[in-house]
């Protein structure tokens, strides 16, 4: 049997052979491209292409959850925003406002301008239904701790707004931050397809569930001129190589939060930024459950917060974006205290002198590690050598991202774990009374102490700047002493970008904002 | 042949039926709460007791199966509170996807396989032979994990010729839907196209060994048409089986890819609800799959069958 060409009795002949390529050649050749379809030459106009790694979750839109950051600033406006650097709030949709009795009641006089996406103009009774909302366990919001304080809330007309307080609260500005205003119309379809109305800069126009949320300009913005973009597109590529590609092949122009090692090679070149924002708000730590020996004692949570070489896990896995810690707070925050922040060091030798005079050499401590973040994992063996040395036998555990939201929900992770916080990066009582691990009332650690919710409380209620301040380092203080949860680095959320992509900003808590971004050359 | 396919439905269904309790139990056995996400972390035990309710969580295990299986039964299988959409639209959708990346990868399993296996059952060049034997062996050996990123470091940021991931529809832009599919599909089929070229390939040198073969060679019928006309189709039976095989391997192998290029399939979708362990969804992605390769295997079955009247005839 042999084939020594084309068999003439078929037809097929090298000449039609080759016809037949250069045909499809041509056709292909015509074609419009995926890559290189969209323009991107004009200042005013184009689309924005954003990737990132987790889907969208609509659950969530009034919390403070990774996945949205992203999305929910393109949608909605705050009440104020801050001035990173003073913590001073701005307007936003709140022209003006002042506090009264004691700092007790709030007036805030609000836009008279502004219309949602549906056309209808926004009043006080949107403030009114957005509190309620915020307050709705089916919307998880971290700040609804915060937001219980406020006793009550009516309108003093169409365009001025009274919140009465239970008694004066140090952080309510970082609420207004962060509390989106939504469209009372809602009901309870709030959030649900099409109801996803906001007074920001885009509309939302389609969601395609794992696939992209797409967004369209808001021609009633009222910043005037403002945004300068068509549209947004929101694509969902969950694997990392896969958005870093993307990134790469110009698909995408800007990607959210990826980790700060997937992202050396492009901040080494000029077609790419990456932008560590300044606000230091994603902390990572070591938390311990205190009702688990040995951690129960207080000596040995000390021995661990001295055994943990900070400054080798921010090397090695942040690639040194972002600070090593012994306290939580960042720069940004009033609690922040330049030698408190380094009052842990890296001290094998003192951190085994502790552990023997507890009488806890050798025992056996689990160390649990959530998988959902693969760069926790690297912390967690970092942190296993550090015990060891220390004189623990500790074993890591990596589990699966939900097992260790369950346990951590349950408050039954069974010894040390790594994880991550948020909220560090504004005003104390947010991270004490809002963030799950430090929570004075009811916290993963299980560590109860009166002393501790005094504190709190009065950093909380504090209404002189400096009361505060002295609450606040007397907090912290606490915090390095029983060691409930230890702080090791604290890092940044990480956005990547192309060079095309300028002005795109975030507010106090890395909710992107493209109310001046454009797409330049 | 419609009673040899009837023959396959008891067992089909009980199959169905074992599946269904199978996944229901081993989700339960999990660690992990879907009403975690909802409630959040910081939920009081109140707030997760509502939650909870709300899925309906709180229910006894019959009772929660009993739903779960009346709302399969009646095709309502009601509203996802974790991604806020219709549970049928997102499997529509999901099963959609999916169907049109292994469509396209079978066919390129096909449009591959074949052709390769028919050349290495008649080629008799050294340096052919080892290009054949050397695209066979990279094909069984890479992972499609491994193919799928090398095909992007090429085509999409280095070439820019294909977009490195996503997903437009073929209805919606044929043009531009066509651009998204080519990579995962090619990505896809690789494996199982070596895999039927080298079982063609055997089956095709058996057959041509054969002393019809000898004859019509004798006889001067050309050897392209000897080989399509006399051997193909007696080489066709047992590549039809394996092909029928790795038609299920593809939607396996799916989720992979899908991860890997961004498209968003049932794969996507069932990685996605086992993290957040939305249990109604992933049963009923589980057991739309275990469904799937069943009527894969009877289609396949039915199909030998119709190469083969013997097959008809057992029993």
């Amino acid at each position: 049997m042999q084939m020594r060409g084309i068999d003439p009795d078929t037809g097929v002949t090298r000449r039609r052979v080759l016809g037949a390529m250069a045909a499809t050649a041509a056709m292909v050749a015509g074609c419009r491209s995926a890559v290189r379809g969209a323009p991107t030459a004009a200042r005013r106009g184009g689309v924005v292409q954003i990737g990132q790694t987790n889907n969208v979750q609509l659950v969530s839109l009034l919390g403070q959850n990774a996945a949205n950051l992203g999305l929910s600033r393109l949608v909605f406006n705050t009440l104020t925003q801050y001035d990173r650097a003073t913590l001073q709030p701005r307007p936003s949709l709140a022209t003006s406002w002042e506090l009264t009795d004691s700092a007790t009641t709030v007036t805030m006089r609000l836009r008279d301008d502004v219309r949602f996406h549906s056309g209808r103009p926004f009043t006080a009774d949107d403030v009114i239904y957005s509190v309620h909302a915020l307050l709705d366990p089916l919307h998880s919001s971290q700040l609804r701790t915060t937001a219980t304080a406020i006793a009550d809330v009516v309108a003093d007309g169409a365009h001025q707004v009274t919140f009465r307080l239970r008694h004066p609260v140090s952080n309510l500005f970082d609420l207004f931050e962060v509390m989106f205003i939504v469209d009372r119309d809602s009901g309870e379809d709030l959030f649900r397809e099409n109801h996803v109305i906001g007074t920001g800069p885009f509309v939302w126009k389609e969601h395609v569930v794992d696939e992209h949320v797409t967004l369209v300009r808001n021609p009633s913005y009222w910043r005037p001129g403002l945004p300068y973009l068509d549209g947004v597109e929101i694509r969902i590529i969950p694997d990392v190589q896969g958005l870093l590609a993307s990134l790469e092949a110009g698909q995408s122009h800007l990607a959210i939060d990826l980790a700060p090692r997937d992202v050396v090679g492009l901040a080494r070149r000029s077609a790419f930024r990456v932008t560590a924002t300044d606000l230091e708000d994603a902390g990572y730590y070591v938390g311990c459950n205190v009702t688990v020996p040995p951690l129960d004692n207080r000596l040995v949570r000390q021995a661990i917060a001295w055994s943990v070489d900070r400054d080798r896990i921010l090397r090695q896995v942040f690639d040194g974006i972002g600070r090593a810690s012994s306290i939580p707070w960042s720069r940004t925050s009033p609690a922040f205290d330049r030698t408190l922040a380094g009052f842990y060091r890296h001290d094998p030798a003192k951190a085994r002198q502790l552990v023997q005079q507890a009488g806890q050499l050798g025992a056996k401590v689990r160390l649990s590690v959530n998988g959902a973040l693969p760069l926790l994992a690297e912390i967690g063996q970092i942190v296993q050598f550090n015990l060891r040395e220390a004189g623990f036998a500790a074993e890591l555990d990596l589990m699966p991202g939900a097992t260790f939201a369950a346990a951590f929900a349950q408050r039954s992770l069974p010894g040390l774990w790594v994880n991550q916080h948020g909220f560090n990066q504004l005003h104390p009582p947010t991270l004490i009374l809002g963030a799950v691990p430090f929570n004075a009332q009811r916290n993963v650690s299980n560590f109860v102490d009166q002393r501790y919710v005094d504190l709190a409380n009065q950093a909380w209620n504090a209404t002189t700047d400096a009361g505060a301040r002295s609450a606040y380092r007397q907090v912290t203080q606490y915090l390095l002493d029983q060691s409930f949860v230890i702080e090791l680095v604290v890092s940044s959320h990480v956005f990547t970008s192309s060079s095309k992509l300028v002005g795109y900003g975030y507010n106090g808590y890395d909710f992107l904002n493209l109310d001046q971004a454009h797409l330049s050359g | 042949m419609l009673a040899y396919a009837l023959r396959r439905l008891p067992s089909a269904l009980l199959l169905l039926m074992l599946a269904s309790i199978v996944v229901f139990g081993a989700l339960r056995l999990v660690p992990g709460d879907p009403a975690v996400l909802l409630a959040g972390p910081d939920a009081t035990p109140d707030q997760m007791g509502a939650v909870r309710h709300q899925l309906g969580l709180d229910s006894p295990l019959p009772v929660q199966y009993w739903d779960w299986l009346r709302g399969l039964v009646t095709a309502q299988p009601g509203y996802d509170l974790v991604r806020h959409a219709p549970v049928a639209d997102l499997i529509g959708r999901g099963a959609g996807n999916t169907l049109e990346l292994t469509t396209a990868a079978l066919l390129l399993t096909l449009v591959l396989g074949l052709p390769l296996g028919c050349l290495g059952a008649v080629a008799d060049r050294p340096a052919l032979r080892w290009m054949l034997t050397a695209i066979t062996t990279v094909g069984v050996s890479v992972p499609s994990y491994v193919v799928g990123v090398v095909m992007v470091l090429v085509l999409a940021v280095w070439l820019r010729v294909l977009p490195p991931g996503g997903h437009v529809s073929l209805l919606d832009d044929p043009e531009i839907g066509v651009q998204y599919l080519v990579m995962p599909a090619l990505c896809l089929s690789l494996h199982s196209a070596v895999v039927i070229a080298r079982f063609l390939e055997q089956s095709l040198r058996r057959a041509l060994s054969e002393d019809y073969v000898r004859t019509a060679v004798a006889k001067g019928v050309p050897p392209v048409r000897i080989l399509l006309r006399h051997a193909l189709p007696n080489a066709l039976p047992p590549v039809i089986a394996i092909a029928g095989v790795h038609a299920g391997h593809l939607l396996g192998g799916a989720v992979v890819v899908e991860a890997l290029f961004a498209w968003p399939g049932l794969g996507e979708l069932a990685v996605h609800s086992i993290q957040v362990r939305d249990y109604g969804l992933t049963q009923d992605l589980v057991l739309l799959g275990v469904a799937l390769f069943t009527a894969i295997q009877v289609l396949t079955d039915l199909c030998a069958a119709a190469f083969d009247p013997r097959l008809r005839l057992e029993r």
